[in-house]
């Protein structure tokens, strides 16, 4: 079983490493455990987390691409859809009948046809377009829907501290 | 009738596992290798002098009459200088009178040995050519066509004056002759009410230990054994003669095939087993498959790091036949993308004939195919895959959509991948570092920054 995810992995990780979408990197952090990725995405434009490149972790099952891998962000991250340690909450990391925030919505679940680009691309589809109504982090949603000024001067700060940059 | 001083092993039967009974080794390790090693050149010497003097040993066969003791004797000698030599032990239990000789099988070459001492003959069963098999004791007594046939023909012959004795080895198939017997097939004791009596030969092979090869490994060839007879210095053949035996009258010709092989594993002191024929046909080929399958697992590990290697190294293998093997490797493929129905995998596979080459054409979409539905998802509607653009999201939702002129800084793609795990980590690093340096150079531009050591 692991065989076959290995393979998997590998052939993803080539696809992403000679075609990847812009803005995007993922591979193994240490390829001795194939099954620990690193992943950075960019924050997409016109969105207050532009310009931000954001690394966060993978962590793949035996089983993938059976089971979808685990996400969680490495840096700090304010944002209606991600848990304070990281953790994302996104549709596309739960198999169908997986609902572990009670809802079942008519977005992409997680299927052996979904990827690793997949994931990282809708994850930044979600940084652009939160769901205020998983409250993965309830402040974040909360500012989100009553005080987007804050939010957005939040989410300047850390763009920048994942630049390097000291904060505005 | 057993006395406790008798070494008599008719022990459990089923005791001996069937693969001791055979040798899956020709050659021997460790010091018995270098030996041989260095006697190889000899070895190889004498082949060919051996080949060219094999045939003028043919002619003389061919040309003197049959059994003379002049003939017998030119023969041996001729035979010796061929690498064949006979000892007999025990020749005072050799009753002339009785025309039946059974033995345990070792060789394909056993019935020459006999053929030398008594100038017996034996029933074509190995596939020798019926010119040169009349030369070295072999005659066609319809073996093929059954035990029916052989035991009328075998009893034709023998009821003919002055006939041959007749070499019987009811094994059918070659031992090791270091465990056990194969079941003794009861051909030779049903010849009929006036030919109840056999004599029982036990037989030993020895080869010298400076090229101590195994004479009949498990699954050999005729001719290769024989190429082997050829090579090494010599290959002494001991008949050890036992007593007579008679069929007793309420015995069926099974007990007395029973009785005869449980006296020539005695005499050997080997165990007398209930396999067969087919027992050793059926694990011969067991063997085979085993032997393919672990040269394939060998060559088709998946291993990270070398996972290019392995893709050149299958295509330089001969084509694979579409068998149980293509299936295999296309479940192998199946386990890594489930959704890719099984006709496009196979397809795809017999002509690049690699698990990993197949999985890139299709990632890569250079396999047309619907996507399956998979039961874990079978309640969502699932997408049609999208070959001409593997792995892309949907046009709105993806960031690459709405790129600048100065999204060429954030491309992040390697012009290749590299073979091995530390050049493929080493590139990824830099590449994380050049898109976290041009997003910075990208954000400070934008936004007007003035910071010290950032500015151009």
């Amino acid at each position: 079983m692991a065989g076959s995810a290995l393979r998997r992995l590998m052939a993803e990780y080539k696809q992403l490493t000679l075609n990847p979408p812009e803005g995007i990197i993922a591979g193994p952090i240490n390829e001795e455990n194939f099954f620990e990725w690193e992943a950075l995405i960019t924050g997409p434009e016109g969105t207050c987390f532009e310009g931000g490149v954001f690394p966060a972790k993978l962590i793949f099952p035996p089983d993938y691409p059976l089971s979808p891998p685990k996400m969680q962000f490495t840096c700090e991250m304010f944002h209606p859809n991600i848990y304070a340690d990281g953790r994302v909450c996104i549709s596309i990391l739960h198999a169908p009948g997986d609902d572990p925030m009670g809802y079942e919505s008519s977005a992409e679940r997680w299927s052996p046809v979904q990827s690793v680009e997949k994931i990282l691309l809708s994850v930044i589809s979600m940084l652009a377009e939160p769901n205020d109504e998983s409250g993965a982090n309830v402040d974040a949603a909360k500012m989100w829907r009553e005080d987007r000024i804050a939010f957005n001067r939040i989410a300047e700060r850390i763009v920048r501290s994942t630049l390097g940059l000291p904060p505005p | 009738m057993l006395t406790p001083n008798v070494k008599f092993p008719v022990v459990n039967m089923s005791r001996v596992p069937i693969n001791e009974l055979f040798d899956e080794y020709r050659f021997p390790s460790g010091w018995g290798a270098i030996t041989l090693l260095l006697y190889s050149p000899l070895g190889l010497i004498l082949v060919i002098l051996r080949f060219f003097m094999g045939f003028h040993v043919y002619l003389v066969a061919s040309i003197l009459p049959q059994l003379t003791s002049l003939r017998s004797f030119i023969l041996r000698v001729m035979s010796f200088t061929l690498g064949v030599a006979v000892r007999q032990e025990n020749q005072g239990n050799r009753d002339k009178s009785v025309k039946i000789i059974v033995a345990n099988h070792l060789t394909p070459f056993d019935h020459l040995a006999m053929h030398l001492i008594e100038g017996s003959v034996t029933p074509n069963t190995g596939g020798w050519p019926t010119a040169l098999g009349e030369v070295v004791g072999v005659i066609d007594l319809g073996a093929k066509q059954g035990n029916e046939s052989l035991i009328q023909n075998s009893a034709n012959h023998l009821q003919k004056p002055s006939s041959a004795t007749l070499f019987a080895q009811p094994e059918g198939a070659s031992t090791n002759g270091k465990k056990g017997l194969l079941k003794f097939n009861p051909w030779p004791f049903s010849l009929g009410p006036s030919l109840t009596s056999v004599q029982p030969v036990a037989l030993s092979v020895w080869r010298p230990g400076i090229a101590d090869i195994t004479p009949s490994p498990l699954a050999s060839r005729q001719w290769v054994d024989l190429f082997w007879f050829l090579f090494v210095p010599f290959t002494l053949f001991t008949v050890r003669y036992l007593p007579c035996v008679q069929k007793k009258d309420d015995e069926s010709e099974e007990e007395f095939a029973e009785r005869v092989q449980n006296l020539i594993a005695a005499a050997l002191s080997l165990s007398p087993t209930k396999y067969t024929v087919s027992d050793k046909l059926e694990h011969e080929k067991r063997y085979l498959i085993e032997l393919e399958r672990a040269s394939l697992m060998a060559s088709q590990s998946p291993s990270v790091t070398s996972i290019q290697g392995v893709n050149m190294r299958n295509r330089m293998r001969g084509p694979v036949p579409i068998t149980a093997e293509l299936q295999r490797m296309a479940h192998q493929v199946k386990e890594v993308l489930p959704h890719v129905p099984l006709d496009a995998i196979t397809r795809d596979l017999a002509r690049s004939r690699s698990v990993d080459v197949t999985i890139a054409n299709i990632l890569e979409g250079q396999v047309a195919f619907q996507a399956e539905p998979i039961q874990t998802a079978a309640s969502t509607s699932v997408p049609l895959w999208k070959p001409e653009k593997p792995f892309s999201s949907t046009p709105g939702s993806s960031p690459s959509s709405s790129t600048t002129s100065l999204s060429s800084s954030l491309d992040t793609s390697a012009p290749t991948f590299p073979k091995t795990a530390s050049e493929r980590m080493l590139s990824f690093q830099q590449r994380k570092d050049r898109l976290i340096e041009n997003a910075r150079r990208r954000y400070i531009e934008k936004n007007g920054l003035k910071i010290a050591g950032y500015n151009c």
